[in-house]
């Protein structure tokens, strides 16, 4: 089993519809300003950071650049990643492995500048999609119709995950669509694009993130609770919706069997506790659960249909409401994770898993119809989480040498803590 | 600070592109202006695409011009999905759109902008391919009538100039 890094602190902004009183840069900021907060760390001790931000929508070419200051990636050694923030955190765990960084933060940030269709239709190729209007919305329900008439199913399964992390949602004060609904709302709802109705379909969602991880030796140091990537496995499939089977994503398949033996795992229904994953629309939850071996292929259905997924259930899914109650571009998979270091330290409240947990799934997905997968296996040390001591600097834990100790100590955290959002 | 003290900014990318579809699509581009859908036929594994690709992705094998096949201008669908809603903000001014999104040769084409709902987004397996092709359903009368497992047949606009939707879309047979 992996355990050469953990998370050991997080936060992000409330998802919400769209802010106009912000400025991006000032949404960011105040993330990563709160997570090293709560780990106790200043910008000094953050050795590189990674980024995750949409060029499309931000309406800026390489768009991390206006952001670097905000997000303290300056005088550091900065990269980004045009995807998913699950996938800047990918970078970053790489980076420490190298040995060359101990710590290192990830930041992403999604905001609505430009409708999330624009975004979708530019990821299409100029020749073959793009004139056929191929965006989120028809592209999943494409995938959804080829996944019910595969395994003959109706859409019943799917509106009961809508109704599961609906429920779920009501519960996380960070997400935005805190309303539950009935299995007949969702079912009665405006068709967008069969199968997909208006509730099937994630909202359109702003917010930043932020994480931090730190190598095994300094995690220790730095949280009595570190939530350690105990694996993780990624996997690209075709980008033509025609060259590949949609009905059962096969990248996904091989991203959890990369994560698993990593992490030892044979069976990951009996070896994990839970899953957070990043669902764009309710058909997706179910296709992800398969990928994942939460469930025979085209059984996924059965999770929802006996409660397995609730809140309460067996095995939950999606216990934060997922991404249908909140879902920001590039960084609902990064959320994911945070979730997942929610529920395994404890501090999920109305939303924390009931039964014992120790170690959880976490999945995020970037492109078209589930084309590229990323699956991490998180899990806590064998005790259980220790109550979280009253956040203080632990600089003089951070052990540095030479040029950049001194330049560290030197360096003042670059904004003054502020108060709390509002 | 009170958000009507400063101006929030409006604007529009416009920046003009030229996209080549090179050899392999651009013979599959020029097939659809002959009314013809071509496929490409690995001589390793003998799949056949459509549409074109550069590379077989089973065998990693470049394909060449001479590994093109002619299908029939028809298939089966594969899935499907009707697209009710108007996803779209209204389509701006066609210059605008013209010069930030499309070809320039392209310029007064009547999907510039995404199509108008209601229509489909088929996946159709053209007879005598393996692979699927993403194209499009037009029509009430086609739309009601369409399932999994529909017989398709092509409908070819009137002026073609080897672009995609010179096969104006499918209609069920």
């Amino acid at each position: 089993m992996e355990r050469k890094a953990a998370i050991v602190g997080w936060a992000q902004s409330p998802i919400v519809e769209r802010d106009e009183r912000i400025h991006k840069t000032e949404m960011i900021g105040r993330t990563v300003q709160a997570a090293l907060d709560k780990s106790g760390l200043s910008i000094g001790d953050i050795d590189t950071v990674i980024s995750a931000s949409c060029d499309t929508m931000d309406g800026a070419s390489i768009s991390n650049v206006f952001v670097v200051e905000s997000m303290g990636g300056f005088m550091k050694e900065e990269s980004k990643v045009e995807e998913d923030g699950a996938y800047a955190a990918l970078y970053a765990y790489l980076r420490l492995l190298t040995g060359h960084h101990k710590t290192a933060l990830i930041v992403a940030h999604g905001r609505v500048d430009t409708p999330p269709q624009f975004y979708s239709w530019m990821m299409t190729d100029p020749f073959l999609l793009r004139p056929l209007g191929v965006e989120m919305v028809s592209a999943f329900a494409l995938q959804a119709n080829s996944y019910l008439s595969r395994y003959n199913l109706d859409e019943r399964p799917a509106a009961k995950v809508v109704v599961k992390n609906r429920a779920n949602g009501v519960r996380n004060p960070n997400t935005q669509v805190r309303i539950p609904i009935s299995e007949a709302e969702v079912l009665k709802s405006p068709v967008l694009a069969s199968p997909i109705k208006l509730a099937d379909a994630s909202p359109r969602s702003e917010a930043a993130c932020a994480l931090i991880l730190a190598n095994g030796d300094l995690a220790r140091k730095i949280t009595p609770n570190p939530v350690w990537i105990e694996g993780v496995g990624y996997n690209h499939d075709l980008y033509y919706l025609g060259h590949r089977d949609l009905a059962r994503p096969e990248s996904l398949a091989r991203a959890a069997r990369m994560a698993y033996a990593q992490a030892g795992i044979r069976n990951p229904r009996k070896e994990t506790d839970f899953a957070e994953v990043y669902e764009p629309f309710s058909f997706s939850e179910l296709m992800i659960c398969e990928g994942l071996g939460l469930a025979e292929a085209g059984e996924g259905r059965k999770l929802v249909e006996k409660g397995i997924a609730n809140l309460d259930g067996a095995y939950p899914v999606n216990a934060s409401g997922g991404a249908l109650c909140g879902n920001p571009i590039f960084v609902a998979g990064l959320l994911r994770m945070v979730e997942a270091a929610r529920q395994l330290t404890g501090q999920a409240g109305e939303y924390q898993i009931k039964k014992d947990i120790r170690r959880g799934l976490v999945h995020a997905t970037s492109g078209f119809c589930l084309q590229s997968n990323i699956v991490y296996v998180l899990g806590r040390d064998e005790a259980k989480p220790k109550p979280v001591q009253a956040r203080k600097q632990v600089k003089d834990k951070v052990k540095k040498t030479g040029k950049a100790a001194k330049k560290a100590a030197s360096r003042k955290p670059v904004r003054k803590k502020k108060a709390g959002r509002k | 600070m009170d958000s009507n003290q400063y101006r929030v900014l409006e604007g529009n990318i416009s920046v003009p592109y030229r996209w080549t579809p090179g050899d392999i699509y651009g013979r599959f581009l020029g097939g659809l202006k002959e009314k013809k859908i071509l496929g490409f036929r690995c001589p390793e594994c003998k799949k056949v695409y459509a549409p074109a690709t550069d590379i077989c992705t089973a065998c990693y094998y470049g394909f060449k011009p001479e590994d093109q096949v002619e299908l029939p201008d028809a298939g089966v669908v594969k899935s499907f999905t009707v697209v009710r809603a108007n996803l779209w903000p209204p389509k701006p001014d066609p210059e605008v759109v013209a010069k930030a999104i499309a070809p320039t040769k392209l310029e007064d084409h009547p999907l510039l902008w995404p199509p108008a709902p209601p229509y489909a987004l088929v996946s159709v397996k053209i007879e005598g391919a393996d692979t699927e092709f993403i194209h499009m359903v037009k029509g009430e009368r086609n739309l009601g009538k369409l399932k999994v497992g529909s017989k398709v047949k092509a409908v070819w606009a009137e002026q073609r100039e080897g672009y995609l939707l010179d096969l104006d879309h499918f209609e069920v047979a």
